[in-house]
């Protein structure tokens, strides 16, 4: 018998076969737990069995996912124009976005192209390399070596004063040693940089060595008194190094500086280039250095501040917007957000209910004028779905969210401040972590 | 009132009480259903609706604490407070409900019964959903035979589907006997040219042995595969379904609803064949025999020509959950 009229054969016989059993028909939650995926797996393989069997509860399931398809159809943002419908389908749109991350990764961490022009008067801030740490405050310098806003200047070498530094290292003709401490160091890496400092270095070679005979001249004598050596760190006041003692001779013996051939300043030739390096703290080595040090300061302290701010004061008067513009919501106090629809002239209060204690909201996003997603610390995610009524969603992870968007009164990502990210498609139902 | 509601009378939920062990997961399941305050559910009432729903779970059973933990966590909080808060008449969380759910609903009806009966079905629901009927002196609203396994709002439409399908098969049985021309309908008079045969027509007994041979292994086989590979063939046998409509049902794609059908297809004919040949030890052309009976038209498949009609005769379906107590 050829094969094709034995599976006709079949095909005939098995329609006979799968008729309608006598078995009871579930009701219609466990219908509905079927299509959500509710059941456990030994219901699962039961229904299914009575499914095959019952062609009423069959057409019930189609009738389930027709509805439920509609639904969502009817409950999603208006599309853009059949037109330009292929710009939003997520098959175009997800590689178009990874493109444009990684070209912005990667234009954001390439090096600089070119040096630094070598008159710049911008200031110019040592980077150390991408996965060190944040170059350590300088220690504080024995007692018996200069002070570090001094560079000593060896006719022929160069010694590096400490570890910390990172980039300042002269690269020029006339240091070999220096550009062999440098690949020590392993800064070589850092050569247009290198090479902007050797230009500087030369410049302040010339000028020390200008000062140095001023300073005999005019003043003559012994150090005396403290100075602070610390020209730049001064004004840093998080990450300024301690100053030197305040006995600390700064002035080496000659022998010393005949050895090293570094430069002999007393005190006030000192506290003259302290004043003088404020103004130009690009000017030093040093000066390159604290500047680094107070630019990450003042980075880090920023990062804090703005840290503190968004989660102790819950981004008050934070403006969420909606497709209408007239209509708006905007972060109160905490458990309160307002919401207007007259453009912002009228707000309405709005209670945030059934939290203990009040949430305080950090962020939100309004897909339609009647849907807004709320997130805040401690797991906070709040949907309405009317403008009217808050329900709380619970949320994938029990921790401070920052961030949200949303298609709709299903779909949503939230932000962690950590930075991880979670999506669910049924209003917090399932949550997915998201790459 | 269904049948499996029946065993979920009060005194049977006054029987399943939560033991102190059960505590933190009621408690979890509490915060996860974070009531609003003005809908007056109280914890004690939401302990009573959690007890309920699992008495409905594991009323053929005594389950151990771990099942009933574990279904605890199954259930949509949220929607099962909802739904016992409309139950007991909070105004504010009929509002709620109100806001929430009668968009989606009128969609779900639009969906299910067209434009044109959209309205009427989904309007009869509101008045059951509030507990207009009474049986026993009890105002009995269909949320009460909400349990929270599933979503509300499925269940919403799941309850649409059921009262549209049956509605839909009630009208399938009560098709005038004549069409619009006054002739008989196909099915009807296949069935009296069936009756009016002449009795001294010779029955095949040998083709019916082979057809009833066969047919019982078939069974057999389709009762050896997987469920979901026999609903799979159901839909697109029964049913004569797509494969698109298929891998909808099933969240598949449609080429693996093709390669799954091949799949089972091939199983159950191996399966007969080897009933065939190994248990009744029948010859390749005694096989081939009986494929070839059941190739030409089954004798009085009277139920295969008003299957073709969309007019067979079915099981008489369950009652809904509404019209139940009745």
């Amino acid at each position: 018998m050829a094969s094709e009229s034995r599976d006709k054969t079949s095909a005939n016989l098995l329609q006979r076969s799968l008729r309608d059993s006598a078995d009871a028909c579930p009701e219609p939650e466990i219908l509905a737990a079927y299509f959500d995926h509710s059941l456990d797996a030994d219901e699962t393989e039961r229904y299914e069995l009575h499914l095959s069997q019952c062609s009423r509860c069959r057409e019930q399931l189609a009738a389930i996912h027709r509805a439920g398809e509609l639904s969502r159809a009817g409950a999603a943002q208006p599309r853009q124009s059949s037109h330009w419908a292929w710009l939003w389908d997520w098959r175009f749109l997800a590689p178009a976005v990874a493109v444009l991350v990684i070209a912005a990764v990667w234009t954001a961490r390439r090096p600089a192209s070119k040096p630094v022009a070598e008159n710049s008067t911008q200031p110019l801030v040592a980077m150390s390399r991408p996965n060190e740490p944040p170059a350590a405050p300088f220690p504080a310098p024995p007692p018996e070596q200069y002070s570090n806003s001094v560079p000593r200047l060896p006719n022929k070498t160069l010694t590096a004063p400490d570890a910390g530094v990172a980039g300042a290292i002269k690269q020029s003709p006339a240091s070999a040693e220096s550009r062999a401490l440098a690949d020590e160091k392993g800064f070589a890496s850092n050569q247009p940089l290198i090479n902007s400092r050797a230009t500087e270095l030369d410049e302040l070679k010339k000028d020390d060595a200008a000062r140095k005979r001023d300073s005999i001249n005019a003043i003559g004598g012994a150090a005396g008194g403290a100075a602070n050596s610390r020209v730049a760190a001064t004004s840093a006041p998080a990450a300024a190094p301690p100053p030197p003692p305040a006995t600390a001779s700064l002035e080496p013996s000659r022998a010393d500086s005949g050895a090293a051939g570094g430069l002999i300043l007393d005190q006030e030739v000192v506290a003259k280039r302290s004043e003088a390096t404020k103004a130009k703290p690009s000017g030093s080595p040093a000066g390159v250095r604290t500047l680094t040090q107070q630019v990450q300061t003042q980075v880090i302290e920023q990062s804090q501040a703005l840290a503190r701010e968004a989660f102790n004061e819950g981004s008050a008067g934070k403006i969420i917007k909606t497709p209408q513009a007239n209509v708006m919501w905007r972060i109160a106090e905490a458990g309160f957000v307002e919401h207007t629809t007259d453009g912002g002239t009228t707000w309405q209060k709005q209670q945030l209910r059934g939290f203990q204690p009040a949430p305080q909201i950090t962020a939100g996003y309004a897909p339609t004028a009647k849907i807004c997603w709320l997130v805040g610390r401690d797991g906070a995610i709040i949907l309405t779905r009317d403008a009217a009524h808050w329900v709380p969603i619970p949320p994938p992870v029990t921790t401070d969210f920052v961030g949200v968007t949303a298609k709709d009164n299903f779909s949503a990502t939230v932000t962690a401040a950590d930075g991880r990210k979670y999506s669910t498609d049924d209003a917090g139902d399932h949550w997915n972590s998201v790459r | 009132m269904p049948e499996q509601a029946k065993t979920t009378t009060p005194e049977r939920a006054a029987a399943f009480r939560f033991p102190p062990s059960l505590a933190a997961a009621v408690e979890r399941c509490w915060r996860k259903a974070a009531a609003p305050a003005d809908w007056n559910l109280t914890r004690e009432q939401f302990e009573k609706t959690l007890e309920r729903s699992a008495a409905h779970r594991f009323r053929e059973a005594s389950p151990n604490e771990k099942a009933v933990e574990a279904y605890l966590e199954t259930l949509h909080a949220a929607d099962l407070a909802l739904a016992q808060a409309c139950s007991d008449g909070s105004p504010p969380a009929w509002d709620f409900f109100v806001a929430r759910f009668r968009p989606e609903l009128y969609r779900a009806a639009r969906a299910i019964a067209g434009e044109a009966n959209a309205r009427e079905l989904a309007d009869s629901l509101y008045a059951d959903l509030y507990g207009l009927r009474e049986s026993e002196g009890h105002r009995k609203a269909l949320f009460e035979y909400f349990h929270g396994r599933s979503k509300l709002g499925t269940w919403l439409r799941a309850v649409l589907s059921q009262r549209h399908v049956d509605e839909i098969r009630r009208a399938r049985r009560t098709e005038p006997l004549e069409d619009e021309n006054g002739e008989e309908r196909h099915e009807i008079a296949a069935l009296s040219a069936a009756k009016q045969a002449p009795a001294n027509a010779a029955p095949d007994l040998e083709r019916a042995q082979y057809l009833a041979v066969l047919q019982a292994a078939l069974t057999a086989a389709l009762g050896a595969i997987e469920p979901r590979d026999r609903l799979r063939l159901a839909y697109y046998y029964a049913d004569d379904r797509t494969l698109a409509e298929i891998g909808r049902l099933l969240g598949e794609h449609e080429a693996t609803v093709s390669r799954k059908l091949e799949r089972a297809r091939r199983d159950v004919r191996r399966r007969v064949e080897l009933t065939l040949r190994e248990e009744r030890k029948w010859t390749e052309a005694q096989v081939r025999l009986c494929f070839e009976c059941a190739q030409g038209e089954w004798p009085f498949d009277l139920e295969k020509a008003m299957r073709s009609r969309g007019s067979r005769l079915e099981p008489e379906p369950q009652p809904d959950t509404a019209s139940a107590e009745d």
